[in-house]
């Protein structure tokens, strides 16, 4: 009998010891949550800024080997400026589609009358670009979040945008690997 | 200071310790692994002359028969890598053959015969699209034996566009085969069966079984076969069987074997339920010392059908015999028994045929034949009153080459060829001007076919030979009673005796013939052009539309996500999604496959995949990219849910 007692006592305990903690450390979390978000997104941040210098000299290394000098398009003061030149330059005044549905021939003369050095990796860049410019609106939108607090919604654009940046780093590589030959 | 310095000494040391370990244990010499292989300076040559270093590509392509696969097998040489199986017969869910995508679904619709879906095809022949006698690298036909098909395989992206069904035969094997400009795609039946899709009893067999020779239009510029163009040369039921096409002296003219000209229909086994006291097959199949080759000007055949003298069986025009033998366009000659290849050389002068089980090779002067033709100097005429030309009369010389020669192939040294030996397992190089027998080297083991580069042209190349070996029995690791057949690399340079190169295993049905073109010649895309596609979705414009119980499903696929990736639809709508892979890098395909809805397609770059069918479950279905696209591949995916 008194080990039936001894066991209710140590289980009500436990229950009630259980809940107040519980309920505590929900407390807690609540406090900690925004400020774990806001650091989540400051992080996010930094590893964007990071990611994005890291692009800057992919692009100012394969920029000299996918135009000719003369298009003085490429300046590694100014790596963006250099990737959107590249893309006009490829697209002159009509759009990617047009290229995409040249004949092969054809193709290979207007990418050598646009001064274009390397064809297939010059495609490759393209969408490496494209990717880049999608990273814009999500920190945008990311700012204004933060601007309001919202840290997780701020902190999830910011990893939107990161997305975009690792598509165009991938591509990115991928056009270095091709231009180098390798 | 000191103890800085008796660190850094003891890091370098260390260094130096672990750099020397490293060399000593990786770095190995040529020598080292030659002892330890086992290899002989003939094993290093033959290795220094087929292995390609990483990035290095292959000087010829080699187009396989698939054989019971339905595929058709790419692979380069000298390297011996397997570069493709290009679905044709048989659905194929990498390529997204069959599997819900409308393209191949339509495709694979041709191939039905008699309302029957067939899904797969015992391949055989491979003909590439010729200009001028040589391969121009546009297109390659295949065919099937077991279902009389042929399909055309556009090379601009390796893939299956078109399956004709054959109307009226009910086998064949001597296919694919092509005129010299690809004016025409022939199609010899093999087993003689009734034109018409009705019962007849074997009695009838000489009167109603029929043989011959489809000659298919092909429309280059469509790149399909049109079935409208098209007609057959009705033939004796012997068994036709290989067929190749004049060029040069012999242009206009077709040349097919036949087997079973005793027309012989055996009664072998206990529970035959006709002919119970006939010997079997083999018996009567072989009984006379002769079979005949059917020789056709199929340019006179072509003024008959256009000046519409022909019949329709199934709707197929069918130019008779009699009308053939009329217009002096069909002619016999007698071939050593049973024979097997029959082979037109480069000037088109000359036709080999192998003797299969008679030990020689029989070489035909077609100037002979045209003189006898032209003169009408005929030796017979057989049942059905096809003229019979001397045998003597036509031949230029018999060359006794070995065992069961089967198919021969051209050097582009003049009179050099090889032959296959089955029986003997040989390969023997030889010369058919002057009648020289030069050598034979081993194979192993059961040689077919044999392909040398360029070797059915009007310029072969020489170089290399490929044996198409039908056994590999102890050549490979055992992997169970059903082995891999072996193709083997010979290398057949001028001036150095024959030399085996190198043994690839092959897994993939039986392939029978191959051809081997020069790589440079193969001109495919890297990717689609967006817009030639009618539903091509444009990045930005996908969506989902509803027309009553119709859903039109449209997306765009780029690393990494599709574009919608949630849908939901109701139970019984009828689905047709498009999707347009985006990306314009090359080789930067997205597989797309529905949980449950046994739907898988390959969308390669630029192009626009539409799939079809109904939501017929109930239920969430996630959908994803099947290839390991991006790092974020994982998470290219989304839902399907049917309420």
């Amino acid at each position: 009998m008194k080990i039936l007692d001894l066991l209710k006592i140590v289980s009500l305990t436990t229950l009630l010891v259980f809940t107040v903690n519980t309920q505590a450390a929900k407390k807690a979390k609540k406090v900690d949550k925004s400020a774990e978000h806001k650091a989540n997104y400051e992080k996010k941040i930094k590893v964007n800024n990071d990611t994005i210098g890291v692009i800057a000299g992919v692009i100012n290394y394969v920029c000299p080997k996918l135009v000719a000098k003369s298009t003085k398009i490429c300046n590694v003061k100014d790596p963006v400026a250099s990737a959107v030149g590249f893309q006009k330059q490829l697209v002159q005044k009509g759009t990617i589609d047009d290229l995409d549905d040249m004949e092969e021939a054809e193709l290979k003369k207007a990418i050598k009358t646009r001064k274009i050095l390397h064809q297939a990796a010059a495609m490759q860049f393209y969408d490496a670009v494209e990717q880049f410019k999608l990273h814009y609106p999500e920190r945008k939108k990311a700012k204004a979040f933060a601007a309001k607090k919202k840290w997780q919604l701020a902190a999830q654009h910011e990893e939107m945008a990161w997305q975009y940046l690792v598509k165009t780093a991938s591509r990115g590589i991928f056009t270095k690997k091709m231009v180098d030959g390798k | 200071m000191e103890f800085r310095v008796t660190k850094m000494l003891k890091v370098i040391s260390l260094f130096v310790v672990a750099a020397l370990f490293t060399t000593t244990a990786w770095a190995q010499s040529l020598s080292d692994v030659v002892k330890e292989r086992g290899l002989s300076d003939k094993d290093l040559l033959a290795a220094a002359k087929t292995y390609n270093p990483s990035g290095k590509k292959d000087e010829y392509i080699v187009f396989s028969s698939g054989g019971q696969s339905g595929q058709m097998i790419v692979y380069g040489v000298p390297s011996m890598r397997i570069l493709k199986y290009i679905a044709v017969f048989t659905p194929e869910p990498w390529q997204g053959y069959g599997y819900g995508e409308a393209h191949s679904m339509k495709v694979l619709e041709q191939g039905r015969i008699r309302g029957r879906k067939i899904t797969w095809g015992d391949t055989h022949h491979p003909a590439l699209s010729e200009t001028k006698g040589d391969y121009d690298g546009q297109y390659v036909f295949l065919n099937d034996k077991a279902n009389p098909r042929v399909a055309v395989i556009d090379l601009k992206t390796f893939e299956t566009v078109q399956i004709v069904v054959n109307p009226i035969f009910k086998s064949e094997h001597g296919s694919s085969v092509v005129t010299p400009d690809t004016e025409y795609v022939l199609e010899a039946a093999q087993y003689p069966a009734p034109f018409s899709n009705k019962y007849v009893s074997l009695d009838k067999f000489n009167t109603h079984y029929r043989g011959g020779v489809t000659y298919w239009k092909f429309d280059r510029k469509k790149g399909r076969i049109n079935k409208k163009k098209s007609f057959t040369v009705e033939m004796p039921p012997y068994m036709q069987d290989i067929t190749d096409v004049g060029k040069g002296v012999s242009a206009g003219w077709s040349f097919t074997n036949s087997i079973n000209t005793e027309r012989y229909v055996g009664g072998y086994g206990k529970g035959n339920t006709k002919y119970k006291d006939k010997l079997a097959n083999e018996a009567g199949m072989s009984a006379k010392d002769t079979d005949y080759m059917h020789v056709v000007n199929w340019k006179a055949a072509e003024k008959l059908y256009k000046a519409g003298k022909f019949k329709k069986v199934n709707g197929h025009p069918v130019i008779s015999m009699k009308d053939m033998v009329k217009a002096n366009a069909l002619f016999l000659i007698p071939e050593p028994k049973s024979p097997h290849g029959n082979d037109v050389s480069p000037d088109g002068r000359y036709i080999i045929v192998a003797g299969k089980l008679d030990t020689h090779a029989s070489i035909y002067d077609f100037t002979k034949i045209k003189a006898l033709i032209d003169k009408k100097e005929f030796a017979s005429k057989d049942d059905y009153g096809i003229p019979i030309l001397d045998f003597t009369k036509t031949l230029h010389k018999q060359v006794q080459l070995g065992l069961g020669p089967l198919h021969t192939q051209f050097d582009k040294e003049k009179g050099i060829v090889y032959t296959s030996l089955y029986v003997d397992s040989a390969v023997a190089r030889w010369d058919y001007l002057s009648g020289k027998l030069i050598e034979k080297l081993p194979i192993n083991y059961n040689i077919g076919h044999l392909v040398t580069a360029e070797g059915d042209t009007v310029a072969p190349d020489g170089k290399y030979l490929v044996a198409l070996n039908k056994l590999s029995i102890d050549r490979f690791n055992n992997v169970g009673p059903l082995h891999p057949q072996n193709h083997q690399l010979i290398d057949i340079t001028k001036g150095r005796p024959m030399h085996l190169l190198y043994d690839m295993p092959l897994p993939l049905g039986e392939p029978h013939y191959a051809q081997m073109i020069k790589a440079d010649k193969l001109k495919p895309i890297v990717r689609y052009k967006k817009r030639s596609f009618k539903h091509y979705v444009k990045a930005g414009k996908e969506g989902v539309f509803r027309k009553g119980k119709n859903v039109t499903i449209k997306s765009t696929s780029i690393r990494s996500h599709f574009s919608p990736e949630v849908i939901e639809v109701k139970k019984g709508d009828n689905i047709t999604w498009h999707i347009t892979n985006v990306e314009r890098a090359q080789d930067q395909v997205h597989g797309f496959s529905v949980d449950n809805y046994n739907v898988h397609a390959s969308i390669e770059p630029g192009e626009t995949v539409t799939m079809k069918f109904k939501a017929d479950k109930r239920g969430v279905f996630p959908f994803y990219c099947t290839e390991f696209c991006s790092a974020l591949h994982l998470e290219m995916m989304g839902y399907f849910l049917v309420k």
